[in-house]
């Protein structure tokens, strides 16, 4: 039973981070319609600004976390201003397209700025643990999961109840007639953008937490882009929730189907793959997902 | 363009691939009256980044000596150093300019072993030989004409590995975490292979994909079966992940690993935590007093930038030493061929290399017609987290498994 | 597209023909005589770059036909091309089956698999069908990467093309036999672009709901273009395993798809001639980069290293500045420069 609860804890904790990069994706897409698939390596941007400032400066844990975020705020406004302005009319393709050029853009310049190498933040709750009867669950992750919990309940209020929210999510439906109702749509995506960035990086820094710091982290986006899909691209709550289903599902495939043998077929390690196989069924069944609403297309 | 027109072109195009070939070149590629040019190709840009440069730094150092005292039967090395990016498509490209464009006569160094399989037929039609790191069994077993291994491969490091554990400890519970693709699974053959050799078995496999960071599952898994021993089969962020694992679930499991992730770094990123972390290698630790040791650093100190490289208690010496084993092997065979180079007299040279004397350094390396892997043995070494780095607790042995 | 005045035609043969004036035609003859005559002219590296090229030609008239003129996303191509890779290598290492025989054969197994990623894509549009694409991609990787018959990561061999006694082996053999292929390639990919089922791709992608609505079976020809797109991967799949007598599952990755993407990208989406400069440009320039960290090297170690940094991210870059700044690739430039040579003082 113990067992259960910690692989439940510890997929909890995993999928907190997959619900924080979902919600920026989410939040990029809801506003400006862009599907980011740099959104991973912006997180890993955000772990890495902190790194830079908690171990090569020696400055505190808490103050480089929020330099990172401020950090964040402005590649977000800056990314979408250089590259997503131009393209505000273009079809969808292009924009894909130029995500994905960026996304080997920001790993390249991350390559050059900081190395190919492995990195460790030490934080004030690194390697310490809590233990709860015969459970011994990290304090990182009790964090990471309440952080989350914090950010989601933030968002959800923001997005429905503030005027900022609620013409962002107009612009998104439609920025002619959101433009024509006096939003400036330009500030809105600009904002969207640093929004997205601030919260990708945290999602980067909890991760950067748990594990390490190094380039490779920026796969973590597909699985965010999964947990999106999963919980639907038009909702908030369904990037939280899709993230928290994918992260214990992937939990569970990890400590019970990892290297079984099919066969002349070697399953190997399932987490990767359970992600997507998870993605694939959804779009097979229900492409819009747990909560999204279907799109209505006119010729 | 009617179809009539099409095939004849196809034809007459078909017509010319038929047309003889003529030879390239009569002398000797990469082989002049005064200079040889060999080529080693490290990853200086990509994932394996960390180890190029330490390899790349013991080439020039060594060639550099070389060249100063007196060459090689009256011709100075060349020695070209290509950013090869560790993935095969990358180390293709790398390995058609040095051969075509740079025309060197070998490789005397490529990093990494799907890069080094993926260049092997074009290095087989040109008459290049070829010394892959990351050793893997298959480069001598079955083997190739021209590729030799002057290291010790990771199915012989494995075995010693498990029988040392289990010479100690006839009942110790072994487990195995290892990476999902060539490397680690000829790790976890060979350790299979030394655990039935001693008559006990692994107790649990818990494969991981390249890149993994989060062996919490894997961890679980080996704490549920009850294992004394881990052998990690990994690199270094994964051994170090898994250190720092163990650490979070106050386990208190001892863990040996190969020689990849057998580096100074692994303080950097764990500090004191990696007390007590053994690992399998067939290179002695960089500090130690030994004579092949004290003879590389007198050559770096002249030839090299030795504060930077071996002088540097953080720099990654087995990288450099593995690299300066490599050259050596490599510039011996030049040296045994004599005056009348060509590819078939290095083959044949190369093969008659027999008990070189490393110094201690690593094992000597024997060659022979049927053998293209320089050695099996290895040593265990134990790491120290107070003084931040290797000692050794067991020196080098070959393995009892048989290792054909 | 600005059509200049003067381009006129009297009857519809002539409408319909594959190459259209007499300018283009002797341009094209020209070029033709040119490649038969390179192999003899050129150094063997610099044969080698150009057989790569004549491979990846293949495969990028195959996204092209796909994305470009049917406005199919598609993030799985370099699957595709794995797919046909390891048939060719299953089928010539393992059954023995001679080349001529195993060429068709993986790209039709590429084909079965495109149909297969195309039946979904009916329901699945824009961003769902890229995501779709590219989880497909990750588990053919997986796949690859994990079954013993095909040894995984170490790669397997791929024995020599024979045609009964003659085997090709030089790089000017290759030359030969690559170009011929892609050369075959090119006309029957220029042939589809101008009859009817090009004119229903470019329907589709120009809007699908009005396509069918005239009377197009969107079904049919969404899972054509799927399956020809994949058979044009897979040719170029299996000639890139002959040629390079080694194939690993880490070159078929996401990697290879994007090369492919800002190929017909750059090169210019939805033209034939856009493939061919696009697959040149992408494949000279990991060899530009070698060669010139190679000028440089001696000079400044320091920032040979980083140059070569930017081999990751140099594919990106392209991607983003054409988008950003020429949409429509180099063939859009190469027009614009045409039109403003050919309308001279005049603006238009």
């Amino acid at each position: 039973m113990e067992k259960i609860i910690e692989i439940l804890f510890n997929g909890l904790s995993m999928g907190a981070i997959y619900a924080l990069l979902a919600l920026g994706f989410v939040l990029i897409f809801k506003s400006t319609g862009v599907l980011n698939f740099a959104h991973g390596e912006l997180a890993m941007f955000g772990a890495f600004i902190c790194y830079t400032f908690a171990m090569l400066f020696n400055v505190p844990y808490v103050i480089a976390f929020l330099i990172a975020l401020v950090l964040g705020a402005i590649l977000g406004g800056v990314i979408d201003t250089l590259f997503f302005r131009k393209m505000l009319g273009e079809p969808l393709f292009t924009t894909i397209m130029i995500s994905v050029g960026l996304a080997s853009i920001l790993t390249s310049t991350a390559g050059m700025i900081w190395g190919h190498d492995v990195y460790s933040i030490v934080s004030p709750f690194t390697q310490k643990t809590l233990s709860v009867g015969e459970l011994v669950l990290s304090q990182g992750s009790m964090y990471t999961i309440a952080a989350s919990i914090i950010l989601f309940i933030l968002f959800l209020i923001f997005f429905n109840r503030s005027l900022l929210g609620i013409s962002m999510r107009g612009a998104a439906e439609d920025p002619d007639t959101a433009g024509l109702m006096g939003i400036n749509v330009k500030k809105i995506h600009m904002i969207a953008w640093a929004l997205g960035t601030v919260v990708a990086a945290v999602a980067g820094m909890f991760l950067a937490e748990q594990s390490f710091v190094r380039l490779a982290m920026s796969h973590i986006g597909i699985k965010a882009m999964a947990a999106a899909i999963l919980g639907g691209m038009e909702s908030i709550g369904g990037a939280i929730i899709g993230g928290a289903i994918i992260g214990i599902v992937e939990g569970f495939a990890a400590n019970y189907l990892s290297g079984m043998e099919l066969g002349n077929f070697y399953f190997g390690d399932i987490k990767d793959v359970a992600a997507f196989a998870i993605m694939i069924i959804v779009l097979m069944i229900r492409p819009h997902g747990i909560f999204g609403k279907e799109k209505v297309e006119r010729v | 363009m009617r179809m009539r027109d099409v095939s004849l072109l196809v034809l007459v195009i078909g017509l010319l691939c038929f047309m003889p070939n003529g030879s390239w070149a009569k002398d000797v590629r990469g082989v002049t009256d005064t200079e040889i040019k060999i080529a080693c190709l490290v990853d200086l840009s990509g994932p394996g980044k960390y180890g190029g440069p330490p390899i790349a730094d013991a080439g020039r150092d060594y060639v550099a000596w070389v060249n100063d005292t007196g060459g090689i039967n009256g011709r100075k090395i060349n020695l070209i150093v290509e950013d090869n990016g560790i993935l095969p498509s990358t180390t293709m490209i790398a390995a058609k300019k040095v051969i075509f464009k740079d025309e060197i006569f070998a490789i005397a160094m490529n990093l990494g072993s799907a890069g080094s399989s993926s260049i092997l037929p074009l290095c087989e039609e040109n008459q290049v030989v070829l010394m892959p790191h990351g050793a893997n069994k298959k480069f001598y077993d079955p083997g190739n004409k021209w590729v030799f291994v002057p290291h010790t491969v990771q199915y012989s490091m494995a075995s010693r590995a498990v029988e040392y554990i289990l010479e100690k400890n006839s009942k110790a519970r072994m487990g195995i975490i290892y990476q999902d693709d060539g490397f680690g699974k000829e790790g976890l053959e060979g350790a299979r292979a030394a655990a039935k050799f001693m008559g006990s078995s692994l107790v649990k496999a818990a494969p991981y994909k390249t890149g993994t960071i989060d062996f919490s599952p894997h961890m679980n898994a080996m704490r549920e079966a009850k294992v004394d021993f881990i052998l990690l089969w990994t690199y270094l962020p994964q051994s170090a992940s898994i250190i720092k694992q163990k650490v979070t679930m106050g386990w208190d499991v001892e863990l040996i690993s190969n020689n990849t992730t057998g580096v100074p770094p692994l303080f950097a990123i764990i500090g004191e935590s990696a007390d007590g972390y053994m690992l399998v290698t067939p290179f002695a630790p960089g500090w130690m007093d030994l004579p092949g040791i004290n003879r590389i650093k007198k050559i770096t100190k002249k030839y090299g930038n030795y504060e930077k490289t071996l002088g540097n208690p953080a720099y990654p010496d087995y990288l450099y030493l593995a690299g300066w084993a490599y050259i050596e092997a490599c510039v011996q065979g030049l040296r045994l061929a004599g005056r009348d180079l060509t590819p078939d007299s290095f083959v044949k040279a190369l093969e008659s290399i027999n008990d070189f004397d490393m110094g201690g350094l690593c094992p000597n390396i024997t060659f022979g017609p049927e053998r293209h892997v320089s050695s099996f043995s290895s040593l265990i070494l134990r790491a120290n987290g107070q003084k931040k780095r290797f000692e050794i607790i067991d020196p080098i042995r070959e393995p009892k498994t048989p290792q054909k | 597209m600005q059509q200049l005045s003067g381009n006129f035609k009297v009857s519809y043969k002539a409408d319909r023909a594959l190459f259209q004036n007499l300018w283009v035609k002797s341009w094209l003859a020209i070029f033709i005589v040119s490649m038969i005559l390179a192999p003899f002219f050129v150094s063997r590296y610099q044969l080698s770059i150009l057989n790569e090229i004549g491979i990846v030609v293949i495969g990028a008239l195959g996204l092209n036909l796909l994305t470009g003129y049917t406005g199919q996303i598609s993030l799985c191509h370099g699957a595709f091309v794995g797919i046909g890779a390891y048939t060719a290598a299953l089928l010539a290492s393992k059954l023995g089956v001679p080349f001529l025989i195993s060429l068709p054969l993986s790209g039709l197994m590429a084909a079965l698999l495109g149909m297969v990623v195309g039946i979904p894509s009916l329901r699945l549009k824009g961003l769902y069908l890229a995501l779709g694409t590219l989880a497909f991609g990750f588990i053919v990787e997986y796949i690859l990467f994990h079954w013993d018959l095909i040894q995984g990561d170490m790669g397997m061999a791929v024995p020599k093309i024979s045609f009964g006694t003659f085997t090709v082996r030089t790089e000017r053999q290759f030359y030969f036999l690559i170009m011929t292929a892609a050369t075959i390639a090119v006309i029957f990919a220029k042939n589809i672009a101008r009859t009817k089922i090009g004119r229903c791709f470019v329907a589709i992608r120009d809007r699908d709901i009005a396509a069918e609505a005239m009377g197009i079976p969107l079904a049919k020809y969404k899972v054509m273009a799927f399956a020809i797109s994949a058979f044009y991967a897979g040719i170029a799949g299996c000639i890139m395993a002959y040629y390079q007598k080694w194939i690993v599952p880490g070159s078929f990755d996401l990697s290879l798809s994007i090369a492919y993407i800002a190929m017909i990208i750059m090169g210019g989406l939805g033209t034939i001639l856009g493939s061919i400069l696009g697959a040149i440009l992408i494949t000279g320039i990991p060899h530009g980069i070698v060669y010139f960290t190679d000028v440089f090297k001696e000079s400044c170690p320091a920032i040979s290293g980083l140059i070569v940094d930017f081999k990751l991210g140099i594919f990106g870059l392209i991607i983003v500045l054409t988008l950003l700044f020429e949409p429509r690739g180099l063939v859009g430039i190469y027009q614009r420069i045409k039109v403003y040579w050919k309308t001279w003082p005049f603006k238009y």
